[in-house]
């Protein structure tokens, strides 16, 4: 009698256990060939490259200039949806890295030390991933961040670590991801300046809305290199072109001043004054509001 | 006999009740990937096996020493009493550990792979079958063997590298690159280790073909996990390792001279990283199949000059594009095929695949994550995408969470490893049983008490 319910029981183990046979290939769908991207001849030069990132404005800038017109904080700006762990491809990666980085400068700003270390575990992980983890020093701009005036140093080490990694990731022929993060901050920067503005609307900052026209540019030119590459990309190419096509009508102006010479740090420095005059109607605001809040919140969904 | 049936399936259901954890408040569907109880779930069950096979067995010879002492005139074989002893308890287990995996298993999302833990529970609940037993026919009062109970179930909870991490103990029992030797002896080190590396290799998301050659999820991430560690990590301590060796070639006045003097001079020289250059230039070709360094040889106090440095130089730039291009193709193929079948990946994922469980094995957070330690570099990051290295015919020890071990010059997964392993223990336990060696040694103890 045991015998035979030992035997039984035998079946039963061994029918559990062929239910994890691999799965069956037919299931889904291979690419055709060995088909991985070469990677096209990067068409901007390194120097340009650093130029443009120099000029998107760093994530604690825009956090600056929003504290400056005493915009309260809002958690509901933060992209909370974001899960380190369901990014699943260095797209996908690089992308929210670069908008977590966005955040991260938004809540340093407004010392919400509590939402900036969970941001900053999501980050962390997220780097490691993608192995640029070692150029963020986690345990500095923990510490940096619990204080408002440690700004200035944030600043250089959020730009030095972004310059790091930058030519670290193209020297490796990842130069898309680089392209990526810088875009990552640039949406999340450019959600964060347009949700406060159709709030609190200010002059400075509506004009500092429509000179993204300028950076805009620079930064289609690129992810031009790699808009072919898959469908993430081709889809990325088409919402940064969608976007530019709300700007088309903005228009920018200079007018130079006379250089000024000022003292700085006890020294002292000329400064070019130039003045930039936008041009830029409510309606064509609302669209620029609009297409930018739809576009990042389609891209932080991806879940 | 009822009540030790019922036990099983009572204890499974309050533990999985319990822990099947949602993180979001709005929402009622139960996502497996997203239940960070899963591993600690793991831990609980070899646990609860443990006590169950401790408690089953712990009365049963101590229960029939009377009937013993009778029988003793009758030159009854001890082999066969014994062995019914064992079959009885055998088969209690199985069922025992069966119907938890049947309740618990399935209220906690834990898709498939019914057989590995059923297998790792069974194997725990006989190894402390065997030991139970052993304590029974050891001790004189019924007391006692409940005191001696505790004092064998808290280490192995302690060092089955669950609760604590191996590599964050006390430095008299730690150990750099190997789980330590203490806990070697732990039942539950092994089972543990077996279910954790089986449920995140061999589960259906990480099986799943992603390429037309047939490698797995889980191949993938290995091969770049592998390349970029080397990459970041391993070649940059060897760089350094290498502008240390040239600083201290340079630094000693006695190299510049002629010839002879050299050859006399170099052999007081001290280098200190050049031993572990040749380790791990060797290492690194034997593993990861590069072609290996033309000037090995060269890598001795007397051979060792500005000349083979610069050729170092060369193969480690080498190395450093390869190990890159391995990365960028490997994660390249990962996203192609993503991309292609997001949605089922992704509902594949959410059902077989743990996100708590994959941060426990490849220790994201771990600061240092690349150790020197006896002219060796050590990998303390990944470790469940770290193969071992082979070292002896039968050295099979190796890091936690290893998702293979050497034995007799062969690789083998671990799973099968471990629990061999834990059954040939069972099997010496049996023996120890047969001969009475507890026993003896109980009362050899207790003599030299009276002695005194």
């Amino acid at each position: 009698m045991k015998g035979r319910v030992f035997l039984i029981l035998i079946i039963v183990f061994f029918g559990f256990s062929c239910r994890n046979s691999k799965s069956k290939t037919s299931e889904f769908v291979f690419p055709q060939s060995d088909s991985v991207p070469v990677s096209e001849a990067e068409k901007l030069s390194p120097e340009a490259i650093a130029d443009i990132s120099k000029n998107i404005s760093s994530p604690v800038e825009i956090a600056n200039l929003l504290q400056t017109l005493q915009v309260p904080f809002s958690q509901n700006y933060i992209a909370e949806s974001i899960d380190a762990n369901r990014q699943s491809t260095s797209f996908d990666k690089a992308l929210k890295l670069g908008i977590l980085g966005a955040d991260l400068g938004y809540l340093n700003m407004y010392e919400k030390t509590g939402s900036s270390l969970d941001v900053l575990s999501s980050i962390r992980k997220i780097a490691e991933d993608i192995k640029v983890g070692q150029f963020f020093d986690f345990e500095s701009i923990k510490r940096l961040s619990k204080n408002r005036s440690n700004l200035d140093s944030l600043l250089f080490i959020s730009i030095d670590s972004y310059n790091k990694i930058d030519s670290y990731l193209r020297s490796n022929d990842r130069g898309q991801l680089s392209a990526l993060m810088i875009i990552g901050v640039w949406i999340e920067g450019q959600y964060l300046a347009t949700q406060v503005v159709s709030q609190f609307p200010d002059k400075r900052l509506s004009d500092r809305i429509g000179e993204q026209k300028i950076i805009l540019n620079d930064l289609l030119l690129l992810i031009s290199p790699y808009c072919k590459r898959d469908p993430e990309f081709i889809s990325l190419c088409k919402d940064m072109q969608n976007i530019k096509d709300k700007y088309r009508d903005i228009r920018i102006t200079y007018t130079q001043g006379d250089p000024v010479s000022v003292e700085k740090d006890g020294g002292l420095t000329i400064k070019q004054t130039e003045t930039s005059v936008v041009t830029m109607s409510k309606e064509q605001l609302n669209g620029v509001i609009e297409i930018t809040k739809n576009i990042r919140d389609r891209l932080i969904s991806n879940n | 006999m009822l009540l030790t049936l019922l036990e099983a399936p009572i204890l499974g259901f309050v533990l999985s009740f319990i822990i099947r954890y949602i993180p979001d408040p709005d929402s009622n569907i139960y996502i497996f990937s997203e239940n960070e109880n899963i591993p600690i779930y793991i831990f609980m069950s070899l646990i609860v096996a443990l006590f169950l096979g401790l408690t089953i067995s712990a009365e049963e010879i101590f229960r029939d020493r009377k009937i013993l002492k009778r029988e003793h005139f009758l030159n009854l074989s001890r082999n066969s009493y014994l062995l019914s002893k064992v079959a009885i308890l055998i088969f209690i287990s199985a069922i025992q550990t069966l119907l938890f995996v049947l309740i618990a298993n399935p209220i906690l999302g834990i898709k498939g792979m019914y057989f590995h833990y059923w297998l790792a529970l069974f194997t725990t609940a006989f190894c402390a079958n065997m030991l139970g037993l052993n304590i029974s026919a050891s001790f004189n009062s019924a007391i006692t063997i409940y005191i001696v109970i505790p004092l064998l179930i808290i280490p192995m909870m302690v060092l089955s590298g669950a609760m604590f991490s191996f590599d964050k103990l006390n430095r008299e029992i730690g150990n750099v690159d190997k789980v330590p030797m203490i806990a070697e002896f732990m039942p539950t080190r092994w089972t543990y280790e077996a279910l954790i590396v089986s449920q995140f290799k061999d589960n259906k998301y990480s099986q799943t073909q992603f390429t037309k050659e047939g490698e797995t999820y889980y191949d993938l991430e290995k091969r770049r996990s592998e390349a970029e560690f080397n990459k970041v990590y391993r070649i940059k301590a060897l760089r350094d390792a290498l502008e240390t060796t040239l600083f201290e070639f340079r630094s000693n006045p006695k190299n510049i001279g002629n010839n002879e003097d050299l050859l006399i001079k170099k052999s007081i020289h001290k280098f200190t990283k050049l031993q572990l250059l040749k380790n791990e230039l060797e290492k690194m070709s034997a593993i990861f199949h590069v072609p290996l360094f033309n000037y090995i040889s060269d890598l001795t106090p007397y051979e060792f000059n500005p000349g083979v440095a610069d050729s170092l130089t060369k193969y480690l730039d080498r190395m450093d594009k390869t190990f890159s291009r391995i990365s960028n193709t490997t994660s390249d193929r990962k996203d192609i095929f993503y991309n292609m079948n997001d949605l089922k990946l992704k509902q594949i994922e959410d059902a077989y695949y743990n996100y708590k469980l994959l941060e426990l094995v490849t220790k994201p957070y771990e600061r240092k994550k690349i150790l020197v330690y006896n002219n060796s570099l050590v990998q303390n990051t990944d470790p469940i995408y770290l193969d071992p290295y082979k070292r002896g015919f039968l050295n099979f020890r190796t890091h936690f969470y290893s998702p293979s071990k050497y034995i007799f010059g062969m690789k083998t997964d671990t799973f099968v490893f471990n629990i061999s392993i834990v059954l040939l223990g069972s099997v010496f336990l049996y023996l120890a049983l047969y001969f009475e060696l507890l026993g003896k040694s109980v009362r050899f103890f207790e003599n030299l008490k009276f002695r005194k």
